[in-house]
């Protein structure tokens, strides 16, 4: 009996363990179908919020880039700017998908700017139509990068 | 005599009417010449280095143009985004390696006409590269407010304010 009960509570707590590691990493996703325009200097705007859900003040804004178009669609590439910085003169981080269509994303790149907002930028370097799709999540300060509240809204699209 | 001097400061005034006419239709565009570090943590994360600008337009503005030229032969390609309120715009040059001033070596020109119809105020520019890199990579910014008629707004500043350096 005694056995049975703390093999319970073992198994209840190894599943809060694995619910709240879920929710520790847990991102959101652009649509699906997100796609920039055919022009050279086409540009996808997109204003992120973070704020506090009640897992804590968020630190920076986290993010990573994948192309879905063929191998030889432009190469393309995310800009993420804060707009109050938490630290003087780190502002703004680039990064570009390596491949596109590869199926995997760029490296993540994140930038602290605190509760509020953020511009991710989707451009490419040639004239072409390029699908994409970006993962990012608002965090808390390291070492616990917890998940925190995040909204986004499209605010430039078909350039 | 009258008519004649009154014909000789008639054409007097023109002439510096048409000169100040032509110097601000025909103001060359600002290039303004920088570069990325190579600063750590680079060269591994270098890829992720960026530069920002801003350009504060001035009264009369309507749009800003936009081009990026990369200076270094052999360097990763460069690009250069400007971006106010909800509005951004993306230029990149593919070629590397040139300092000549002519248009042509530079990335194709864009431009960014700000929601509503003030264009006065600031511009804000990202340069940035598609690889990691280890080495300085200097470029040159071309940038011009413009009017509603395309014509060149004379106060444009000719330095912009760093914001970043990387």
């Amino acid at each position: 009996m005694k056995n049975t009960t703390i093999r319970k509570a073992l198994v209840s707590a190894a599943l809060m363990f694995a619910v709240a590691g879920q929710e520790s990493v847990l991102a959101h996703n652009l649509p699906t179908g997100s796609q920039l325009a055919t022009a050279i200097g086409a540009t996808d705007l997109w204003e992120v919020v973070c704020f506090d859900d009640g897992n804590g003040t968020p630190d920076h804004l986290a993010a990573s880039i994948i192309g879905q178009s063929a191998a030889t669609s432009p190469a393309l590439s995310l800009q993420i700017r804060a707009q109050t910085p938490k630290v003087a003169g780190q502002i703004v981080k680039s990064i570009r998908d390596p491949k596109n269509g590869d199926g995997a994303f760029s490296p993540e790149i994140s930038v602290r700017g605190g509760e509020g907002q953020y511009w991710m930028q989707i451009d490419k370097v040639n004239a072409g139509v390029d699908k994409y799709n970006v993962s990012f999540h608002c965090e808390t300060a390291a070492p616990n990068n917890d998940h925190t509240g995040t909204s986004f809204y499209k605010r430039q699209t078909a350039q | 005599m009258k008519n004649s001097t009154l014909k000789k400061t008639f054409i007097a005034g023109s002439c510096l009417i048409a000169a100040g006419y032509a110097s601000f239709s025909f103001a060359a565009p600002k290039d303004y010449t920088a570069s990325l570090q190579a600063k750590p943590p680079a060269p591994a994360t270098s890829a992720t280095a960026t530069d920002l600008w801003r350009v504060t337009c001035p009264a009369k503005t309507t749009r800003l143009s936009l081009q990026i030229r990369n200076n270094t032969v052999g360097r990763p390609y460069l690009s250069a985004q400007v971006q106010v309120g909800f509005k951004a715009r993306n230029t990149t040059d593919l070629t590397a390696g040139t300092t000549t001033a002519a248009a042509a070596l530079f990335s194709p020109i864009v431009y960014l006409v700000p929601t509503g119809t003030a264009g006065k105020g600031p511009y804000f520019i990202q340069v940035n590269r598609g690889v990691a890199y280890s080495a300085v990579q200097a470029y040159t910014l071309r940038y011009e407010c413009l009017t509603a008629t395309g014509k060149p707004v004379l106060a444009t500043p000719a330095v912009p304010t760093k914001l970043q350096d990387n």
